[in-house]
C-alpha cells in the first residue's frame, strides 16, 4: 500500500466518520486487521456498570434495592459488578439515595480490570500513584477491607477534592491523600513507605474512551502521544524505584496507541534488568503487541492484555502487571 | 500630600515620590520552588490535635453522650490530627497509620487521612464569635456506627428520628425536616444536642439539631393565664428541626 493511496483511505475514512485523519490513521495502525468494526463499535454507546462496595453491602442487596426503584441489574465476570439497564426509570444512577450512602461506584468495567488484576489483599500498603477521582482507589480501599495502607497521589489539586469526596462516600477509612508528582515522591517514601503494589493508571491521550467522550475522535495528534509517553516513562521510572522488591506493579491506560503501552513497558524492560511481566491468572483481555508499525517490542510483550471495543464490547484499555525482582 | 492646594484623592494617577514607594521583597516576584514548597507546608500541615481542639471535641463529644469521648478514648484505635494553618479539618486516623501520617506530614502536603471527623471553625453566639468543633457527615456515620456496633448501651443517651421516604427524599436535598415526615418519637427531643437522622431502614442519612425560634407575634395572654405558665408560652416558639448535614452534600458539592 503506498502512502498516497493509504492517505486518500484515511481521508475518506475520517470524513465519513468525522474523526480527524490522524486518528484514523491511528486506529488503522492500532487495529490492522479490524479497524473498520473498531470504528463501528467506538460509535456504540457504553453500557452502565457498577460497582458494588462491598464494605457497606452485598451485591444481592443492592440488586433488590435498585430493582425496587426499576433498575435491571445483570451480571458481569466480576461478582461485584453488574451492567445497569436504567430505560424502566427515569432516576439517574448518580442520584439515588443508594448512591449518596456508597453503596456503589459508577465505573466502566475495563477500568476495573487494573485493581482486579493486581489483587490487593487486606494488610498490603498500595501507592496509586495518579489516584483521581478514585475510582480504582476506592476499589483497593474495597479489596483491603480497612487493613493496610493505602497512599492515593495525583498532582492535580483540584480533582483531589473529587477524588477526597469519593473516598469518604465510599467509606474507606485506611487511605491517605495529597496533591503532588507522583514522579517526584521517591525521596518522600524511601524511608517511610515501602509499597507491597503500585498501581499506575498512567495519564494517557484517553483515545480508549471515545464511547464516552467523542471529542477524543478529533482533539488528539502526535505532540499529544509524545508528550504523554514522556511522563508515562518518568512515572514508570519512579515506580520501579519506590516498589519493595517481590512486589507487583500495575501499568494501565486507557488508550489504543501502542506508543503509550507496550513502547513504555518495552521501554522500561530495557532500562530495568529487576522487572518482568507477570501474565494475568486470569484468563482475561488478548495479548499485547510483540511488533507493530516496523517496531519490534520482544515476545515478553505477549505477557501485556489489552481489551477491544468490538471484541470484549469494553473501551480499549491496556494492562501490564510487572514484578520486580 | 497637598498639590496646587488639592489633596491627592484614592486613585489619583500623579506619579509618586520614588522616596515614597516601599520595595518589598516578600512574597518575591520570581517564586522559587522552595518558596512554593514552603507555603503549601504551611497551609496544609498535618498535626497531631493541641489540647485546647482536643477539649473541644471532648465538650462536643459530651454533648452527643456523657460517656462517649471516654469510650472512644478507651478504644485506642484512633489518633485525632488536624490542619495546622487556615483550614481547621480535624481528622480520626488509625493508630496503625498514625506513625506513618506524622513522618509523612513533615514534607508532604498531605489533604486526607483516616476519616474526616469535623472541622473548627468561628460560632456566632450572642457574644460575638467563638471557636467551636462541628461534625462532619463522615464523623457523624462514625460516630453513630461506634454506637450501634460497639456501645449499644449509649443508644439511650442519643437522640435519633426515622423519616419516611418523603422526608427522607426532601433531607438528601439538604431542606429542613416536617414534624409531618417523622415516624418515629419526637416528643423527648431537647436543643442544643445533634439528632442522628436515620431513614426507613435505619441506615444513617445525616444529621439534624432541634430549633427554637421566637415567633414573630406574640400570642395575646388568655384571661386568667399565669405566667409560668410552660406550655402556653410555649406555644409563642416556632420550633423546626434544622438540617446540619446529609449524605446529599457529595452531589451538592460535586464530590
Amino acid at each position: 500500500m503506498t502512502d498516497t493511496k493509504y492517505s486518500e483511505k484515511i481521508l475518506e475514512l475520517a470524513e465519513r466518520y468525522n474523526y480527524s485523519p490522524f486518528m484514523i490513521k491511528q486506529i488503522m495502525i492500532n487495529f490492522p486487521d479490524e479497524h473498520l468494526v473498531v470504528i463501528n463499535a467506538f460509535n456504540r454507546q457504553p453500557r452502565e456498570t457498577i460497582r458494588v462496595n462491598t464494605l457497606k453491602t452485598t451485591p444481592e442487596k443492592l440488586k433488590e434495592l435498585l430493582g425496587k426503584k426499576g433498575f435491571r441489574l445483570k451480571p458481569t465476570q466480576f461478582d461485584y459488578a453488574f451492567h445497569v439497564d436504567s430505560s424502566q426509570t427515569r432516576i439517574g444512577l448518580g442520584n439515588t439515595h443508594e448512591y449518596l450512602q456508597g453503596f456503589y461506584y459508577i465505573q466502566s468495567l475495563a477500568s476495573m480490570v487494573p485493581v482486579h488484576l493486581l489483587y490487593p489483599e487486606p494488610g498490603d500498603n498500595i501507592l496509586d500513584m495518579c489516584a483521581a477521582p478514585g475510582s480504582k482507589t476506592t476499589q483497593i480501599g474495597q479489596f483491603l477491607n480497612q487493613e493496610g495502607i493505602i497512599i492515593a497521589v495525583d498532582n492535580k489539586e483540584s480533582r483531589i477534592k473529587s477524588l477526597s469526596s469519593n473516598v469518604k462516600r465510599m467509606g474507606i477509612n485506611n487511605c491517605i491523600i495529597f496533591p503532588y508528582d507522583s514522579s517526584q515522591l521517591r525521596p518522600f517514601l524511601k524511608s517511610t513507605f515501602i509499597p507491597d503494589k503500585i498501581l499506575l493508571d498512567a495519564p494517557c491521550t484517553g483515545s480508549g474512551i471515545i464511547r464516552v467522550d467523542p471529542t477524543l475522535k478529533k482533539s488528539k495528534n502526535d505532540l499529544n502521544i509524545n508528550r504523554m509517553v514522556r511522563i508515562q516513562k518518568k512515572l514508570l521510572k519512579t515506580a520501579i524505584e519506590i516498589l519493595k522488591p517481590g512486589g507487583l506493579l500495575m501499568y494501565s491506560t486507557c488508550s489504543f496507541h501502542y506508543q503509550e503501552n507496550e513502547g513504555v513497558i518495552a521501554d522500561a524492560l530495557t532500562n530495568n534488568r529487576n522487572i518482568e511481566i507477570i501474565e494475568p491468572n486470569e484468563d482475561f483481555g488478548h495479548p499485547g503487541f510483540d511488533n507493530i508499525n516496523n517496531k519490534i517490542f520482544g515476545i515478553e510483550l505477549l505477557k501485556t492484555r489489552r481489551v477491544y471495543p468490538n471484541r470484549d464490547d469494553l473501551d480499549a484499555f491496556f494492562y501490564c502487571l510487572l514484578k520486580k525482582k | 500630600m497637598d498639590r496646587n492646594g488639592r489633596k491627592d484623592f484614592k486613585g489619583s494617577t500623579r506619579p509618586k515620590s520614588k522616596n515614597i514607594i516601599k520595595k518589598s521583597n516578600y512574597p518575591p516576584k520570581n517564586k522559587t520552588k522552595s518558596y512554593q514548597k514552603r507555603t503549601i507546608m504551611r497551609e496544609t500541615k498535618f498535626v497531631t490535635l493541641n489540647s485546647t481542639n482536643i477539649k473541644m471535641i471532648k465538650d462536643y463529644f459530651i454533648t452527643i453522650a456523657p460517656n462517649l469521648y471516654d469510650l472512644f478514648a478507651q478504644s485506642n484505635n484512633y489518633v485525632l490530627y488536624q490542619f495546622e494553618g487556615r483550614a481547621r479539618d480535624i481528622f480520626l486516623v488509625p493508630t496503625s497509620m498514625s506513625k506513618m501520617v506524622k513522618k509523612l506530614s513533615k514534607d508532604l502536603p498531605l489533604m486526607h487521612a483516616g476519616i474526616h471527623l469535623g472541622y473548627v471553625r468561628p460560632k456566632r453566639t450572642h457574644s460575638g464569635y467563638v471557636r467551636a468543633f462541628f461534625l462532619s457527615y463522615e464523623g457523624g456515620r462514625f460516630i453513630y456506627e461506634f454506637i450501634i456496633n460497639k456501645n449499644p448501651e449509649l443508644l439511650k443517651d442519643i437522640q435519633s428520628l426515622q423519616l419516611n421516604a418523603k422526608g427522607e427524599r426532601s433531607f438528601l436535598y439538604g431542606k429542613e425536616i416536617i414534624f409531618e415526615d417523622v415516624i418515629s418519637n419526637t416528643s423527648k427531643l431537647i436543643k442544643k444536642k445533634i439528632i442522628f437522622v436515620l431513614n426507613q431502614k435505619n441506615n444513617y442519612i445525616g444529621i439534624a439539631l432541634l430549633l427554637v425560634k421566637q415567633a414573630g407575634k406574640k400570642k395575646p395572654e388568655e384571661p386568667g393565664q399565669k405566667k409560668w405558665d410552660v406550655h402556653s408560652r410555649s406555644q409563642n416558639f416556632n420550633v423546626s428541626l434544622m438540617n446540619l448535614i446529609d449524605a446529599g452534600y457529595y452531589l451538592r458539592t460535586g464530590g
